[in-house]
């Protein structure tokens, strides 16, 4: 629970390039900008963490993933969790109940999402996984400096251009 | 717009499938015929994460017509008490996977 004490920073950028944003900090290495033309109309609000539902119905979540909350044995290595989750690497050396748990979540996410297309890029230290169907996104943030947590990030009901830009500002 | 007694139902089934949660909880009064689609969705008899749905689902329902969308609003009206005792054995996914669930269900009811 300690990463679930959620900071929210309004930072005015006047004056700057960069267009005046609302940020969310999940950790200390995963900050959502949200920018201020989007929040017209915004509902934040909380479910496991924080969430943001915009105007236009889409809704924006994110949530700090560790060994705690998905009760990971010791020593799981916490940077092949995206790639258990959305099927890229396979869990037949992992054991069980571990290996069902990545392989039904795999099969849910495909089903919840209608077949989505999976990439992985990287932007400066993080790996980014991301599955994305007609409408709605999930992703996995990995921060290649540190294993102790990752991030996921869920967009539903969400245009893709607008969801893969805030994810890229993460 | 769902009756007291229907939200208590669904309440008790998301519990039953995801496990408690204080915001869910307290977002119950507020439940709707959308929170219905959602954790009738979730509910899904072809989700990996509940195996034993169909069984549950086929027991609970006297028609057992799972393929009609809108069994579960129907569920609500009638298997209260049902619906208390039943037990999921556990939800078959991840956190984050029912995470995304309690998102959708707590959207709803906003």
């Amino acid at each position: 629970m300690k990463y679930i004490i959620i900071l929210v920073l309004i930072s005015m950028l006047h004056g700057c390039a960069t267009a005046p944003a609302t940020v969310i900090s999940y950790s200390p290495f995963f900050k959502v900008q949200i920018p201020h033309r989007d929040l017209n109309g915004a509902v934040f609000f909380q479910s496991d963490s924080i969430s943001v539902r915009f105007s236009d119905g889409s809704v924006l979540s994110g949530l700090i993933i560790d060994e705690e909350i998905e009760s990971l044995p010791p020593g799981f290595n916490l940077a092949e969790y995206p790639e258990f989750s959305l099927g890229l690497k396979s869990t037949d050396d992992l054991q069980e109940p571990y290996a069902s748990l990545f392989s039904n979540s795999w099969e849910e996410t495909k089903r919840m999402l209608e077949n989505p297309a999976v990439t992985k890029s990287k932007n400066g230290n993080k790996l980014i996984y991301t599955a994305c169907g007609s409408n709605s996104c999930v992703s996995f943030l990995v921060d290649q400096t540190m294993t102790e947590h990752i991030f996921m990030l869920s967009g539903s009901n969400f245009d893709q251009s607008k969801y893969l830009n805030l994810l890229s500002g993460i | 717009m769902l009756t007291k007694l229907e939200k208590d139902n669904l309440y008790h089934l998301i519990v039953a499938v995801i496990g408690d949660d204080a915001t869910v909880k307290i977002y119950r009064h507020d439940f709707n015929d959308n929170t219905v689609d959602i954790v009738e969705d979730m509910l899904s008899a072809d989700s990996k994460c509940n195996s034993n749905m169909r069984k549950l689902i086929v027991d609970l329902s006297s028609s057992g017509s799972l393929a009609t969308k809108g069994w579960l609003k129907k569920l609500l009206k009638f298997n209260s008490k049902v619906i208390k005792k039943i037990d999921l054995k556990g939800y078959g996914c991840q956190v984050t996977v029912k995470s995304r669930w309690r998102t959708a269900i707590v959207n709803s009811a906003i």
